[in-house]
Formats: structure tokens, sequence, C-alpha cells
């Protein structure tokens, strides 16, 4: 009944977390409706134009890489910090100011940014994966035995 | 990663899911607009009997996220709530709708959250970072962890290889000889063995061939404390390879799994003491004895005393703030509660114990629990009995402060429904009943374990306690005379008259208790009496106790 942490833990999360992060990540990148819908998200607390546009490419990648890094297991520390603090960065947003009206219909899953309450359990997923680490079939453990 | 069992790992997750599941589950069961509003959306999904799904879903929700918030139960918490979740991910998907839709809006007018239901994204994480906990557990700050760090039971029952029973005697013999210098388990090293024993069954107690019982208590995770005991076990392959279903040292823990038995009943007079605690307080009073015993400090203790000098502090000192005195107060209520709660109900909880043993026993012919009726005579003739008792069956008392009994007993399969009531009942005794060091005003109880083997043709009895074995049979004959009653009642040939037949009583015991190879105590001079002093002692001196200050205060002396 009471088993310590193993290595299996982190994985059925980071998977998760992994595939949703490229979804979204992908989304912005790669299609005209994810790129423009973050356009219009970040309009809702003033960045726009030039700014808006460089910001979801960055966003954009950030995310697809982490997903992927995430898949894989790789680096897990590192993109879980650095998505936490974005995932943080957030929050505070919509606390201020609330949610952003989505754009062209385009207000569900992967698309549509985080609510509150996802946003706070993707800030534990990602802590989870901070302190318990990447786990099984990852690059981090294939480096650490290795 | 962390390999400790007070992982943080998991904590983040529990807390936040923890709370967001009660703060869903919340309204669902406790208001009405909630709970229309689940039934709304339960009917918007298709799912069957809405009406009777929603106090369902509502209470794996609200009770699954206070066990997860709390660190309790987790794993089936976390269970049953991938299956409601799941349920409904898998009914929106079912709707056509996806990915746009599926999951249904509150019911009007209500909106956002509480009220939402997680949609795919969403319940994805949730369900992944609840298989995660499943897997690695509820971690630190948890009622899981608070309770890892007590005692527990290890019983492993193995069957010998044949052939090997002689060589593996002479191991046993030599492990017993020096438990902690000897070349294959060295007890002492391990710092986690409290007590431990192995002890060789004979054909009588086994169905084919020779078996070995390896019993010890421990405190913490089964996996630390295996790693433990092959760390300090040098000839670990030499010992265990006498035995069936062991390969290597890479494959103990295995091993230990696949073989290890489960207490049915389990005792511990302190559960939550550590060896190291134990030790460190004996060494403490030992200490102070030795200052109190020296010459002038014993001379000043009688005259003039520490009364004055306490005197004087308290008059210069006063008396402490009112909001210490209330903390201390407050501080003392849980335990006092407890006491008060235990006066009340272990009384007629003991006389339905007494009663439910005594079923189909023949108290009235047996009704003297000393038989020799306090004739100076017939006491003597009854002593010169058990002796002649102890020498029939070899019982001997060659540990002068601990000792161990292994007692293996055949159970009639006509009684095992009522012997399994009786284990099912036992905790509300064992761990309820008395305080810490006592059970039944018996504090001479280190542990004690009921194991049952063989899918229940034998009761095992493992104990560990202080002083002579005929001491401790004295002990249960006084005051726990329902206690192996309860049990051994449903074993063949016990005595109909069961610890009340005292001479029979004491005989049945004498020919079922096996002599162990291997005896270990980690702390062979410390009696539960012993224990029991040392917290007094010991407790308050090393409450809030500031090792600078002392420093300071001892230069400036």
């Amino acid at each position: 009944m009471f088993r310590k942490w193993n290595d299996w833990a982190p994985v059925p999360l980071r998977l998760v977390l992994g595939a949703s992060y490229t979804a979204a990540g992908f989304l912005k990148l790669f299609t005209n409706g994810g790129h423009m819908n973050f356009v219009v998200e970040l309009g809702h607390w003033g960045v726009t134009g030039t700014l808006a546009d460089v910001l979801t490419w960055f966003v954009g990648a950030l995310e697809f890489a982490s997903g992927l890094l995430l898949l894989v297991g790789a680096f897990a520390a590192v993109v879980a910090i650095v998505q936490a603090l974005s995932t943080i960065t957030l929050i505070i947003a919509l606390y201020i100011s609330g949610s952003p009206a989505p754009y062209d219909g385009l207000g569900y899953f992967p698309y549509v940014l985080p609510d509150l309450p996802y946003s706070w359990a993707i800030l534990a997923g990602l802590l989870t994966v901070l302190f318990g680490g990447a786990g099984k079939f990852s690059v981090d453990d294939l480096r650490k035995s290795s | 990663m962390s390999d400790k069992g007070n992982s943080i790992a998991p904590v983040p997750l529990r807390l936040i899911f923890g709370a967001y599941l009660v703060i869903t589950g919340y309204p669902k069961l406790f208001t009405s607009i909630g709970h229309q509003n689940i039934v709304y959306q339960l009917g918007q999904l298709k799912i069957p009997l809405p009406e009777v799904v929603s106090w369902g879903v509502g209470s794996i929700a609200f009770f699954g996220g206070l066990l997860l918030f709390l660190g309790i139960f987790v794993q089936w918490a976390a269970a049953l709530n991938i299956f409601s979740i799941g349920g409904h991910f898998l009914f929106a998907l079912m709707s056509g709708r996806f990915p746009s839709g599926g999951y249904p809006a509150p019911m009007p007018p209500l909106n956002g959250f509480p009220y939402t239901m997680p949609e795919y994204g969403f319940s994805l994480l949730l369900m992944g970072g609840l298989a995660t906990v499943i897997l690695g557990g509820a971690g630190a700050c948890s009622y899981a962890s608070w309770r890892l760090r007590r005692q527990f039971f290890m019983t492993i029952v193995a069957r010998i290889k044949p052939a090997e029973e002689p060589a593996l005697r002479t191991i046993l013999k030599a492990i017993n000889d020096d438990p902690l210098n000897n070349r294959y388990m060295q007890f002492g090293r391990d710092g986690i063995t409290h007590f431990a024993r192995i002890v060789i069954l004979q054909e009588q107690d086994s169905d084919r061939g020779p078996r070995l019982i390896f019993a010890t208590s421990y405190n913490g995770y089964l996996e630390d404390y295996v790693d433990a005991l092959a760390g300090a076990s040098p000839g670990l392959d030499e010992v265990w390879n006498k035995c069936e279903g062991y390969s290597s040292a890479d494959g103990f823990l295995a091993f230990v799994r696949k073989y290890s038995v489960p207490s049915a009943v389990q005792y511990f007079g302190f559960p939550s003491a550590t060896v190291e605690k134990v030790r460190l307080m004996a060494a403490l009073r030992r200490r102070l004895e030795r200052f109190l015993d020296l010459p002038d400090v014993s001379g000043f203790l009688m005259h003039p005393g520490v009364k004055p000098f306490l005197d004087l502090l308290s008059r210069f000192a006063g008396s402490p703030p009112w909001i210490y005195r209330l903390w201390v107060w407050l501080s003392g209520l849980p335990s006092a509660l407890v006491a008060a709660l235990r006066s009340v109900f272990v009384p007629p909880l003991l006389d339905v114990v007494q009663a439910f043993g005594g079923i189909g026993m023949n108290y009235t012919t047996f009704s003297r629990v000393d038989n020799t009726g306090g004739d100076p005579t017939a006491q003597l003739q009854y002593v010169a009995q058990r002796q002649a008792l102890e020498d029939t069956y070899n019982i001997k008392d060659d540990q002068p402060k601990q000792n161990q009994m292994t007692l293996i007993a055949e159970v009639r399969p006509t009684r095992l429904l009522r012997l399994w009531l009786a284990i099912l009942a036992a905790p509300l005794v064992t761990v309820f009943a008395y305080p810490p060091g006592n059970i039944a005003n018996v504090h001479t109880l280190h542990s004690f374990a009921f194991v049952v083997l063989d899918g229940g043709k034998r009761l095992a009895f493992l104990a560990f306690f202080d002083g002579s074995l005929e001491n401790y049979l004295g002990d249960f004959l006084d005051k726990l005379i329902w206690g192996l009653d309860t049990f051994y009642n449903n074993c063949y040939d016990y005595p109909e008259g069961g610890m009340r037949q005292v001479d029979t009583f004491v005989k049945w015991i004498y020919e079922r208790n096996r002599a162990p190879s291997v005896f270990y105590s980690a702390y062979p001079e410390v009696t539960v009496e012993h224990i029991l002093r040392d917290q007094q002692v010991v407790g308050p001196l090393a409450a809030h106790f500031d090792r600078k200050a002392v420093d300071g205060w001892l230069r400036a002396l």
C-alpha cells in the first residue's frame, strides 16, 4: 500500500504534459488558426502588433520544444523550471484580468489558454516532474545510468 | 530523483489536485444548486442514472480529494478519481463532438469554476497526475509518511532445500553466537532491526519438509529495510540459498516480497520508537544514573536536597505567562481525551472480547486461574510440575532480560471463521485500548504478532518480551486471561478451560513453542519498564533543548 517514490511514477504525468505542450506549441507554430488565436489572446493583456506576433512564435517554439523534451524525458528539470515560470506568469495574468475570449470559436483544448484551476494543476505537475525527475523511458534516465 | 520514502515529488500534485477535487466535490454533495448541476451535466453526457451517479461522483471528488490532500490511502483515492474523471472523458468522447465539445456547460445560470467539468486537456492531466500518485505514493507531509515511521513486522516463511538443513543450522548457530560480528548476517549493523529471530520448523509444523521462519521488527519502508539488511549481511547468499525461491542478493527484495506473510494481528509497545531513539534514551538515563550515583551528589540530594534550590528558583522566575500555560494545557488535552475515552469504552470492550473468547469454553469447572487454591503444599507441587514441564520441553530461560516466543498451533478448520472474527476485532485492543508500553497492564511486551500460515491451517504467535518465559506466561495468566483464549480456542487440543486450566494450558503452550536458532535484540538490556521510565526522564530534559544556550549557561557557572 505505502510505496516509496519510484522511477515509474513520473512517466504518465510527463507523457501527458509533454503531449499537451507539443500540441499547444504545434498549433501556434504550424497552423494559422492556432497562431492567430494566441495573438488575439495576447491582445487581452494589451500586447499587440509585432510584439504579439514575435511572442507567439517564441511561446510556440518554447512549448513545442518543451513538449518534445518532456516526451523523450530530456532535461526534464530545466523544462519544468522554464514552464513553471511561464505558468506562474499566466496565473498572475489570469488573476489580474481574467481569461481572454477565444479567437474564431477556438475555445477548446489545445487552442485555448488554460483557466486558473487548469493552470494550477499544470504547475503542480511541473513541480512534480522537477522534484521527481523524468523517470523510466527517458533520456535523463539513460544519461544517469550510462 | 529522491529514493527516500519522504519524497517531496508528489506533494504538489497531492495538495493542488486534492484541493481542486475538494472544491469541486463540495457543491456536488452539499449544496442544492451544485447537486442539481452535476445531475444536469451527467444527464447531458448521457450517463445512466444521473441522480444516483451524481452522489458517487461528488463523494469520490470530495472525499477522494480530502484523502489526497492529507495523504491517506492516496492510491485508492487516486484510482477512484481516475475512474470518475475517465468515465466523464469517455462519455464526452462518445458524444461525437470531440474536440470542440462534448463536455456540457454548467446548468444556467451557473457559470465557471467550480461548476464546470474539466475538459479534455485538463482531464488528461488530472488522470496522468493521479496515475503518478498511484505509482509514486503520497510522499512527504502525509499521513502515509508519518505512519511509515512506525514499526512493522516482517515475517518470511520459506521452505528449506532438501539436505541443506544441517548446513543452515551451522550458519544460524554462528549468527546466534555473535549477531554483530559473524560473517553472515550482522543484525547490529543495519541500525533498523529492533528484534529478530530465525526458527526452523520441523515436519510437525510443515506439510512438506522443514521450513524457516525469519521474523523481525523494524521502522520505515520495507525496501529500505531490506536494503539495510542486505548491506549488513556479507553472507546473505550463504544463508538464503539454503531456501527454495532465493536466487541472489539482487533478487532479495523480490524474494522477501514473495515469501513474506502479513501479520494478522500486531502489537508494538512503542510503535513510533526507533532503535536509535531507544538506545539514546537508555544511554542518557545511564549517564544520569551514573551522575546521581556519585557519593557527593547522593549526599547533597539527601541534605539539604533540591527543594530549597527549586524554591529559590521559582521565586526568581515567577510563574510562566498565561499563554504558555494555556499552550501546555491544550497540548495535554488530546492525551487526556484519549485516556477518558479509554476509561469509558475499554471495560465494556474487554467484556465483549472475553464473552466472545469464552464461547464453547468450560469456564464453570475451571473457574480459577491459580488452581492451587493458595495451599502452600499444592503451590510447591505446582512449581515442581512447572519445572518438570520446562525440563521436558527444553524451555531455557537463558535470556535474562529479553526473550521470545514462537508458538505454532494447528487451527480447526471449522473455527477458521471465528478466528478471523477475533483477528478483525483485535486492533481495537492492541492499538486503541491501552497507552504505549502497556497492554492490559502488562508492561513486559515489546511486540507480538499473530500470523496465519498455510492458508489458515496454522496460527503462529511471535512475541518479544522481557524476562523469562515462565514470568511471561504468568503475566498472561494474571492479566490477559481473555487474550490467548480468544485466539487459541480455535486450535486443536486447546484445553477446555483455556488459560484457567493452568497446568494443561502451560503444557499445551510448551508443546507448541519452538526454540529459535537465532535470537537478536538491538537493545538487550532495555526493558519495556525502562523505556517507559526513559521517556518520562529524558522527554522533559530534551524538550526545547538548545545546545548553544546550555553550553553558554555551563560556561557562565
